[in-house]
């Protein structure tokens, strides 16, 4: 529409996240124990390899699994694979909530008055139409045990393409892109480990390692960032770690409410705990998030970069439902996986694995920053029926808060004397909720083949407030359905 | 004429009509909020009409030959602030307490943007706000966000 719309900052997106965890995730109906404690690669694929018993690889290499191959006589082992997958998705809706940024210049106020509304948005160009895309993803990891302990270097990249209807109801290849670059989108992983000092293009710390659901992402953290994290194992089953990641990609700014921007000597601090029994792991993790904001700088033309900062909690906790203990042996072969996963963050919107319904914050044209807050939670239950039948039942809530400080109108001093009426004061607050019940079931067709069915329901609530008067309560729910196909080699 | 009224104020309809030459703008939810910047084109020609509990005009109009700005309001509470730099600029602001007993809209949310001749029109109604913005192409400023951003 109008004018200047504010250039966003793409980030790889929750679907995207949730479809390469699921590629690279081994074909098979495998539950449990996957989670290794912290410090370990965080996707399944990784930690199936690294847990198998040694079976039939070469030579030493056998201690890395099955697959780990020796590189000539260096004494390094090489562990490859590959996946790639198809799929189809269904949205049946015509609408769905936007959230509208603006900043209005008004007198008094240098940088104008922000605003946000919210509003249902014809999106049937996108929706009336089948969704499709694939996905094609290949790691490598060499490692080398020697005196001084463990070296290993880590690569996963992808292509992943999906379709993206423009308004014409022309359809287009959309690619991921982060800081604007397409290779960056492509680029995953990428680590150097030694021992519990991890560098590179890694798994966040915040986040729990596992998304229970294929096409359509839960509202759970997940992201791949640069960083450089260090793991203390003080047991086998208990691990301290502390990380300092690169926070660009936890920035939810928008450009006109906010304009955020993280630095690299000024990173997001994550510490994680991890605590594993004989069926369960917990996980407990906490992040600051550090960033400045010019946007009053660039408006008014006056005033310097303005510090912000937010924080955000984890706790999660999986384990495992052996349903023989209470049915019989009968059930030995049919395990279940709860997991509970809860995130909470205040200026740190990003770490909640959210939709990107609010900014970090919204600064005042006088530089006065009001953060949003919210809170995110999942609850998920996979069940192995058969050694080739797997289903899946999620529940998924968010919800968040975002407003503006109030401004006066008519400044109270604007006069030689003040003024003696009230003064009349603007400001915003928008709340938003939501939530997504799914269900899957996966079939492992052949090894390394497997296909699954999703269907799900997905409900958003908006309501604001401004200048304290109520707007009304805005909602939309649609169900969903995808289909997928995917193969690992 | 009064600055701030104190009597009961409720609603007509809300409607924006754009003429050749004056664009009239006219809000009756209980709070009525109009914010103006416009530098282009050359003239620039308002009316705008509040009725309702809170009633806020802030309006900047600098195109430069002539900026035009009548408004009305008739509320619990009036405000208005007026930034005008051109040729020539006029102003006439009544204020008056409520004076309507027909209740106020409640209108479903709705946001809508359409291009007039002088600048974008943007409305945002929603239970009891009104929330309408006039901006030249070069002082809008908008994002979208969302889901599907």
């Amino acid at each position: 529409m109008q004018g200047k719309c504010a250039t966003m900052r793409r980030q790889t997106s929750g679907r995207r996240v949730a479809l390469q965890s699921a590629v690279i995730a081994a074909a098979s109906i495998m539950l449990l124990p996957s989670d290794l404690v912290a410090g370990q690669p965080q996707n399944a694929a990784a930690t199936e390899r690294a847990e198998t018993p040694a079976r039939t690889g070469s030579g030493s290499c056998a201690a890395y699994g099955p697959r780990a191959k020796a590189l000539g006589d260096t004494n390094i082992c090489v562990l490859a694979s590959a996946g790639v997958m198809a799929y189809v998705f269904k949205e049946f809706t015509d609408t769905d909530i936007e959230m509208i940024g603006q900043r209005i210049p008004v007198p008094f106020l240098d940088a104008g008055l922000p605003l946000a509304f919210y509003h249902k948005k014809d999106i049937s160009h996108e929706t009336n139409k089948i969704g499709f895309g694939a996905l094609a993803t290949a790691d490598l990891m060499l490692v080398h045990m020697s005196q001084a302990g463990l070296l290993r270097g880590y690569v996963r990249a992808s292509f992943d393409g999906r379709s993206d209807y423009d308004e014409d109801g022309k359809v287009r290849l959309s690619l991921p892109k982060i800081d604007d670059s397409y290779y960056y989108g492509a680029l995953n992983e990428a680590w150097v480990q030694f021992n519990g000092l991890k560098v590179g293009i890694q798994p966040s710390l915040f986040g729990f390692n596992r998304v229970p659901s294929i096409l359509n992402p839960t509202y759970t953290s997940e992201i791949t960032t640069a960083a450089a994290s260090f793991t203390i194992g003080y047991a086998r089953n208990f691990t301290v770690s502390i990380s300092a990641e690169d926070g660009s990609r936890r920035n939810y700014t928008e450009g006109i409410l906010s304009r955020e921007f993280s630095k690299s000597m000024n990173p997001d601090w994550v510490g994680l705990v991890r605590y594993a029994t004989g069926k369960s792991l917990y996980h407990f993790s906490a992040a600051r998030h550090e960033a400045y904001d010019t946007v009053v700088r660039d408006f008014s033309g006056e005033g310097n970069k303005t510090p912000v900062s937010g924080w955000a909690v984890a706790a999660g906790v999986q384990t495992k439902v052996a349903w023989d203990e209470y049915f019989g042996e009968r059930f030995k072969r049919t395990p279940g996986r709860l997991s509970l996963t809860f995130a909470a963050a205040d200026g740190a919107i990003g770490y909640l694995g959210i939709p990107f319904f609010a900014p970090d914050y919204v600064v005042s044209s006088s530089g006065e920053v009001e953060r949003s807050s919210g809170w995110s939670a999942v609850a998920a239950y996979e069940h192995v029926w058969a050694p080739a039948w797997k289903s899946t039942l999620s529940y998924s809530y968010f919800s968040v808060e975002m407003g503006s400080p109030a401004e006066a109108i008519i400044p109270p001093d604007i006069g030689p004397l003040p003024l003696d009426v009230p003064v009349t004061m603007m400001d915003f607050d928008i709340k938003v909720r939501g939530s997504v019940l799914q269900g899957g079931i996966e079939h492992k067709l052949a090894p390394g083949v497997t296909a699954g069915l999703e269907v799900g329901y997905t409900w958003t609530e908006a309501e604001g407030r401004y200048g304290g008067h109520k707007a009304q309560e805005l909602s939309v729910g649609y169900p969903h359905v995808g289909f997928y196909l995917r193969r690992v080699f | 004429m009064r600055r701030i009224g104190y009597i009961l104020a409720l609603s007509l309809s809300h409607c924006v009509t754009a003429g050749a030459d004056e664009l009239q703008i006219d809000q009756a939810a209980k709070a009525n909020y109009a914010f103006v910047a416009i530098s282009k084109p050359g003239t620039s020609s308002l009316s705008i009409d509040q009725h309702g509990n809170t009633n806020v005009i802030s309006s900047v109009q600098i195109t430069p030959d002539l900026n035009t700005l009548t408004t009305t309001q008739s509320g619990w509470s009036n405000t208005i602030t007026i930034y005008q730099n051109g040729s020539i600029d006029y102003v006439a602001a009544v204020q008056s307490g409520p004076y309507t007993s027909a209740p106020h809209n409640n209108p479903s949310t709705s946001y809508d943007v359409r291009e007039t001749e002088q600048g974008f029109l943007a409305t945002f109604e929603s239970g009891d706000v009104s929330i309408v913005s006039l901006t030249s192409e070069n002082m809008t400023y908008v994002s979208r966000f969302g889901r599907r951003r």
